[in-house]
């Protein structure tokens, strides 16, 4: 069996052009380059962009992803993508996961299905390869007249430097088609991956989080087969035919499957990677599946990897930031790394937009990493122990996995220690936000969604947020804002004319165009009460909760939010 | 009484299993009562004490 070209996207090579560095006696200080345009770096140049700050883009390749990578793209990718205007292009294209399977042996010990509340405007997970989510947001780059993407512009290294005005600047020596030459930059975002030149020319290095590098060997392929299952993810412990393995199945768009599994400790990977042996595996899991022979698959990619749990120490680095893989990795099961990616870019996006639209204290930027790091290192330590069941790298871990894989048919509390599925999902941003309430409506929290009616429309209360600015949200029973409020909120959208916005929602009874919550359960999983107000952050977290707040709690809110 | 049927339940339940399934059933033994007590603490104090003769054998070694 070979492995053949795959039908789930058509790639284009894109052409490099002339650097104008390369022409110009004295070379320009770009306001910000972000090097990588994969999904992470996209959502950089689009942020920045949308606050009006124009962006170079560095890309050594020539094109978008050359296989399905990221599969399960979450709900709140789907937010960010949306916040940029592309999240409609992106569901075209993308299916719905379904349900969650766990075998043992051959038997089925649970299933659930993935949370599809119809208050929220985007599904739990939805699944579509990355080369497709790339060219989603890469179409919008390629419109937008600030961005100025370098095709087969590879950085070579990176010097910060000190200036007088106490205002680092990068020089980017860059290898182009055309000629190396030094690009000069305020900001430099790298967005280059786990093996990125900007990180190791500075001399940077990962620290291992929790097990850090597992040495165990998974392979990972891609093959396309029909199918009228439901769109699912399956976790088999234990399968027959790799009693000593985890495997886990899942389907992508256009009839293509991925199947990952862990090679044992005396399994050779030059071996375990020839098409006849995966082609093999493959079959052996379909015949679980009780899909005969005569249904034929086509192998369509083959890799291997180790998962990793690592973590950059800082995510700044003078005016160097860190996003995405570049920043940090997590093992590919948990399936997080693109994920927690794009809010890495969206919540660095915003800040340095108004840090340099001057609108933001400078301070501000700290902020990225304090918030991002910890909670990337706690998402880590979340799914350590489904990692450590997947991979088993020690005798002890081998014991007591296997320990938990004979238990996991009669006892339920075992199933959240193995699957990286049911693991803790940590997404609060501010440490110190104690939560008793029941919901998470609160500051630090990303804002859950709920439906609205608008006149005669159905909305959502996402669809209300000012994409990249703040959103003030008032609720009330009668969709009215008390006197001292609106007098607040129209100064702050007259100074804040492109950062600043003011909704008020009514909770029972409203007038003509005020959007009303439509379904009081709806506004009961926020905790929604006559007189709350919440102020939403531009990546769509909550900054500020306050029930019957006074003007004054409103313009405090926002210039707390601001760094000021 | 509660520790003497404790061990008595223990005992009975490794003499009925060959002996080649003993680790296994101790391991999830382990695990069952780890989650029972909900107490990593606890778990943790009770691991070093059962590690104690391992460690005086090394010691003596």
């Amino acid at each position: 069996m070979k492995v053949e070209k795959p039908g789930f996207f058509k790639w284009t090579q894109y052409s490099s052009v002339m650097p104008p560095e390369l022409n110009q006696p004295q070379a320009v200080v770009h306001p910000v380059v972000v090097v990588g345009a994969g999904p992470v770096g996209l959502t950089m140049a689009l942020t920045l962009a949308q606050q009006e700050i124009p962006v170079v883009m560095l890309e050594a390749r020539d094109q978008v992803s050359d296989s399905s990578r990221t599969l399960a793209v979450a709900r709140r990718s789907v937010q960010v993508m949306d916040r940029l205007g592309v999240s409609a292009a992106f569901r075209e294209k993308a299916i719905t996961r379904e349900r969650n399977y766990v075998y043992h042996g051959r038997q089925l010990i649970h299933s659930a299905p993935y949370e599809q509340s119809v208050a929220e405007k985007h599904p739990d997970i939805s699944v579509l390869q990355q080369p497709w989510t790339e060219k989603v947001l890469l179409d919008a780059v390629l419109e937008n007249e600030l961005i100025d993407l370098r095709w087969l512009n590879a950085v070579t290294a990176v010097n910060v430097e000190d200036q007088d005005q106490d205002q680092d600047q990068s020089i980017l020596t860059v290898s182009s088609p055309q000629g190396e030459y030094l690009l000069k930059a305020q900001y430099v975002i790298a967005a280059d991956g786990a093996r990125g030149q900007v990180r190791r020319s500075l001399g940077l290095a990962y620290e291992e989080i929790g097990d850090g590098v597992l040495q165990r060997n998974f392979i990972i392929c891609d093959f396309e087969l029909p199918s009228d299952l439901p769109i699912a993810r399956r976790l088999w412990i234990a399968p027959p035919y790799k009693p000593n393995s985890a495997v886990i199945l899942h389907r992508q768009p256009f009839n293509t499957w991925r199947l990952d599994y862990a090679l044992d400790d005396n399994e050779n990977l030059d071996e375990a990677m020839q098409p006849e042996v995966v082609a093999r595996n493959v079959r052996e899991q379909l015949t679980l599946m009780d899909i005969p022979e005569t249904e034929a698959f086509k192998l369509v990619w083959i890799s291997s990897y180790r998962p990793m749990s690592r973590s950059l120490p800082a995510y700044r680095h003078k005016s160097v930031f860190f996003v995405g893989d570049a920043a940090h990795q997590t093992p590919i099961f948990g399936g997080r790394g693109m994920n927690q990616g794009m809010l890495d870019a969206a919540n660095l996006g915003w800040k340095l937009g108004m840090v340099m639209n001057g609108v933001a204290n400078p301070d501000l930027l700290d902020s990225y990493d304090t918030e991002r790091r910890p909670l990337i290192i706690q998402n880590l330590k979340d799914i350590g122990l489904a990692t450590l069941c997947m991979t088993a790298p020690t005798r002890g871990a081998s014991l007591m996995r296997q320990a938990a894989f004979d238990l996991l048919p009669t006892e339920r509390f075992v199933l959240d220690l193995v699957d990286a599925f049911n693991a803790n999902k940590s997404e609060c941003l501010f440490a110190d936000q104690v939560n008793e309430t029941g919901h998470t409506a609160l500051p630090g929290y990303p804002l859950p969604d709920c439906r609205l009616e608008q006149g005669a429309q159905t909305i959502y209360l996402h669809d209300l947020l000012k994409p990249h600015g703040f959103t003030s949200l008032y609720f009330s029973a009668n969709g009215q804002l008390p006197e001292g409020l609106q007098s607040e909120t129209d100064k702050l959208q007259a100074i804040f004319p492109r950062y600043f916005r003011h909704e008020t929602v009514a909770l029972d009874k409203a007038s003509a165009n005020t959007p009303k919550v439509a379904y009081l359960q709806e506004g009961e999983r926020l905790g929604l009460q006559e007189g709350t107000w919440l102020l939403v952050r531009p990546d769509g977290y909550i900054q500020a909760r306050s029930e019957k707040p006074l003007g004054q709690d409103i313009n405090q809110a926002l210039h707390v939010a601001l760094g000021n | 009484m509660e520790l003497q049927r404790s061990f008595r339940a223990v005992t009975e339940a490794l003499d009925q299993i060959p002996e080649a399934e003993t680790e296994g059933f101790l391991a999830r033994l382990a695990l069952i009562l780890a989650n029972e007590l909900a107490d990593a603490d606890r778990v943790e104090n009770a691991v070093q004490r059962a590690l104690a003769p391992v460690k005086t054998k090394e010691k003596e070694q």
